[in-house]
């Protein structure tokens, strides 16, 4: 009898097979394991996390180290992968024209216009004056309060008042006349003084009217046709808003520019084709589609995109000691997205959605340095080592052991770097393709697009459901089933969405409602996975044809998630495949087929 | 003074001490601010836990604001007497005691707390900071000057 172990070394898990052969067959499969890999896959660094799984899946079957007979290694496939944004616009406000951050308590309701005066100008003002008065730090308000209705008492017309503390409601509620109080102007010292400003307040529950229509805009500063046109991008920022203010200044403006962001050259084997990252995901992927099979990727020099695609050039031509010049980019997938950005020259924060082109680029070489790894490993084990094959091919073998499955058979392995899809026919060829995108990708959309800035937050945000702190004892999930706690939940999570992670609650520390939050969460799994499966099975498909595919078995963590299965899984419906989540030997769901696969090819050997 | 037992309020029940109409105001400012009604309650108990409970208990909202002689209590009726939700266990600032406004109208009103202020709020920015900023523009400058494809909108000068 002897002790094989497969040991499968990916991107971001090594997973490890145990089983018993005797008379080339399969007499008994152990239990198996699964650790993170250390270091970059294919590098001496993942010697450790190797031995680490190995001895965990021997300890758990009963058996030490020197029982093994034969320790399978995959040719890992040498694909890595990188991402890049690249935001293509941006918004500008000069001359402190507008604010529109929104705060959560203004006080007063209505509409003023009139010429901005500081606090302390209030008292040297003449009667029939129409002002907009602005309160800087510092005043308490009832003094505030107090000196505003004096002015009034004089005659002054006060039509309109910004605060820089949170004080709005204080205020308006001990004025003697309701007027709009804007509040939480963090940089009220910029508010300019002697212009003509409108400040607008709408009532609890409604949105603002005047200052987010460009014709209202026009009516309050009696702009003219060309100038109305100007202002429309000022409107539309503030449109959603309970409250805002606009100053018409000189110069005054709110730009809404694109960024040059360089244009690519994507080289093909049907010709070479040069596409401006400008003009967005869709542009860039019919170009790659046009071109494919892509043959290498290029930026214009000197700007973001060049630097990133060198970025992965570098760290391949490293990995594997081959020159720089030998590094060609296989694929690339393009993603439209939208960053919120602070918005330049805002004076209370505030944040603009602007348009992002999200990359992920795909360096494929020649071969990895698995042979070290294998020497290594021989000599520090004592064990004999192979180096048994092609990851595809492996996988595939560790598909066909789902329950239900049968050749030609294809599999999409979506992992954290890259897609990869082959095929096996039924003369046993085996054709596999790997592409650009797919779990860190998600991570990386899900980060931007909720501005969180924090991509372990992302990365929990993908994996785990949510759930809304309805009250200190109850929580309604995202399906709307309601849980209750018998202890009090802690007050950070308070009114919070919330990640449940293993039984915790990680609250996500912004105001997006749940909704939104799950929407960019399954767009964002649509966009990478559900498009890169239709990608990658069109191109291993024996007739270029999707249809002519009967089964699909996805493996790899990403298959693991909770909703990606059945995404994918609807969308190739629709052409009439039938596919779903392996369940490697019956046991082990998407996990571990290649190591799987490892075990069983020593069968091949034997025969 | 006994509170109004129908309507619908946060009940702060005060200790009378020195120094106690001030946190008394800025709590009441936090919670006009939010727009949540309150009534204030004179006790002769001192430990604001105890204040905020029973405040909290009476409340038609469930929800209690204790002003100790040392300390500050927001309570709320389904919590445990000894375990105040928020509890602050120093004299403290008064952005602090209008936070334990707005955090037990929040409460109320079911909207995530705000967080605490820090000590000594100040919003110069640092040196770094400015250098960076001035850094990013310069760069802005230049690449715009030097690409300059990038179109620009401009609402008029004539205005």
């Amino acid at each position: 009898m002897a002790i094989i172990a497969g040991v499968d070394i990916g991107n971001s898990t090594t997973e490890v097979c145990l089983a018993a052969m005797e008379s080339a067959k399969v007499t008994k499969f152990y239990t198996s394991s699964i650790v993170k890999t250390t270091g970059i896959k294919g590098t001496l660094e993942n010697i450790p996390g190797i031995v680490i799984a190995l001895e965990e899946a021997l300890t758990k079957s009963g058996m030490t180290m020197a029982d093994l007979s034969e320790i399978r290694l995959n040719e890992a496939t040498p694909v890595i992968g990188d991402l890049a944004m690249e935001t293509i616009t941006e918004t500008i406000i000069t001359e402190s024209t507008m604010i529109g951050h929104n705060p959560s308590t203004p006080g007063g309701v209505g509409l003023g216009v009139g010429q901005t005066v500081s606090f302390s100008q209030l008292e040297s003002l003449t009667s029939g004056e129409k002002v907009i008065c602005v309160i800087p730090e510092n005043i308490d308000f009832e003094d505030a309060a107090r000196i505003l209705n004096q002015a009034l008492v004089r005659g002054i017309d006060l039509q309109g008042v910004i605060v820089r503390q949170d004080d709005a409601v204080l205020i308006a509620n001990r004025l003697q006349k309701i007027i709009p109080v804007v509040d939480e102007v963090t940089m009220i010292e910029k508010v300019p003084i002697g212009m003509l400003a409108a400040v607008e307040v709408a009532e609890p529950g409604q949105t603002i009217r005047t200052l987010s229509n460009p014709y209202g805009i026009a009516t309050v500063f009696e702009l003219s046709a060309g100038d109305t046109k100007m202002v429309v991008p000022i409107a539309r920022a503030l449109i959603g808003n309970r409250s805002a203010v606009v100053v018409r200044t000189p110069q005054g403006d709110v730009k809404a520019r694109t960024i040059p962001a360089g244009f690519i050259t994507i080289f093909g084997s049907k010709g070479k084709a040069d596409i401006d990252v400008e003009s967005g995901a869709g542009k860039i992927m019919e170009t790659v589609e046009r071109v494919q099979p892509v043959l290498d990727v290029q930026g214009e020099a000197g700007t973001h995109v060049s630097g990133m695609l060198e970025r992965v050039r570098q760290v391949m031509s490293e990995l594997t000691e081959q020159h720089l010049g030998d590094m060609k980019i296989q694929d690339i997938l393009a993603v439209d997205t939208f960053v919120p950005q602070k918005v330049q020259g805002g004076l209370a924060g505030e944040f603009a959605l602007e348009n992002a082109v999200a990359l992920a680029a795909m360096v494929k070489t020649s071969r990895l340095p698995m042979e070290q790894i294998a020497n290594q490993l021989r000599s520090n084990l004592g064990v004999d080592v192979v180096i048994a094959g092609v990851e595809a091919n492996m996988a595939i073998r560790g598909a066909l052991t789902t329950p239900g499955t049968d050749k030609p058979l294809a599999i999409l392995d979506m992992g954290g770097g890259s897609t990869d899809a082959a095929i096996i026919t039924r003369d046993e060829r085996v054709l596999s393709i790997h592409l650009a995108g797919a779990g860190d990708m998600v991570t990386m959309l899900i980060n931007s697009e909720l501005g969180l800035n924090d991509f372990d937050l992302a990365e929990d945000i993908k994996k785990y459901p949510l759930a809304k702190v309805e009250s200190l004892y109850h929580i309604r999930l995202e399906d709307g089933t309601v849980r209750f706690y018998e202890q009090h939940l802690p007050p950070q999570v308070f009114s919070r969405v919330v990640i449940l992670k293993d039984g915790e609650m990680v609250p996500i520390p912004s105001s997006h409602p749940l909704d939104k939050i799950r929407h960019v969460r399954r767009e964002a799994k649509k966009r990478v996975f559900v498009t890169n499966a239709i990608r990658s099975l069109s191109r291993v498909a024996p007739t270029g044809n999707i249809r002519h595919i009967e089964f699909v078995v996805l493996v790899g963590g990403s298959a693991m998630d909770f909703e990606v299965g059945d995404m994918v899984t609807d969308a190739l419906a629709e052409y009439s495949i039938v596919c779903g989540r392996g369940n490697i030997r019956g046991s082990e769901g998407s996990r571990n087929a290649v190591a799987t696969g490892l075990v069983l090819s020593y069968l091949d050997r034997e025969a | 003074m006994l509170p109004d037992q129908n309507k619908p309020c946060i009940l702060i029940y005060l200790a009378p001490h020195p120094g106690g109409e001030e946190k008394l105001r800025e709590v009441q400012a936090g919670m006009e601010e939010e727009g949540i009604p309150y009534t204030v309650v004179q006790s002769n108990e001192t430990n604001a836990a105890a204040l905020s409970y029973e405040g909290a208990s009476k409340s038609k909202l469930g929800v209690g604001v204790g002003i100790g002689s040392e300390d500050l209590c927001i309570h709320y009726v389904k919590l445990p007497a000894q375990k105040p939700l928020f509890s602050l266990q120093e004299a403290g600032s008064p952005a602090q005691w209008r936070h334990f406004g707005y955090n037990a109208a929040r409460l109320v009103k079911g909207i995530p707390f705000k967080d605490r202020p820090s000590k000594n709020e100040s919003y110069e920015t640092n040196r770094d900071d400015l250098y960076q900023i001035v850094y990013r523009i310069v760069q802005k400058v230049l690449q715009e000057s030097a690409h300059d494809h990038g179109e620009v909108k401009a609402w008029s000068k004539t205005l």
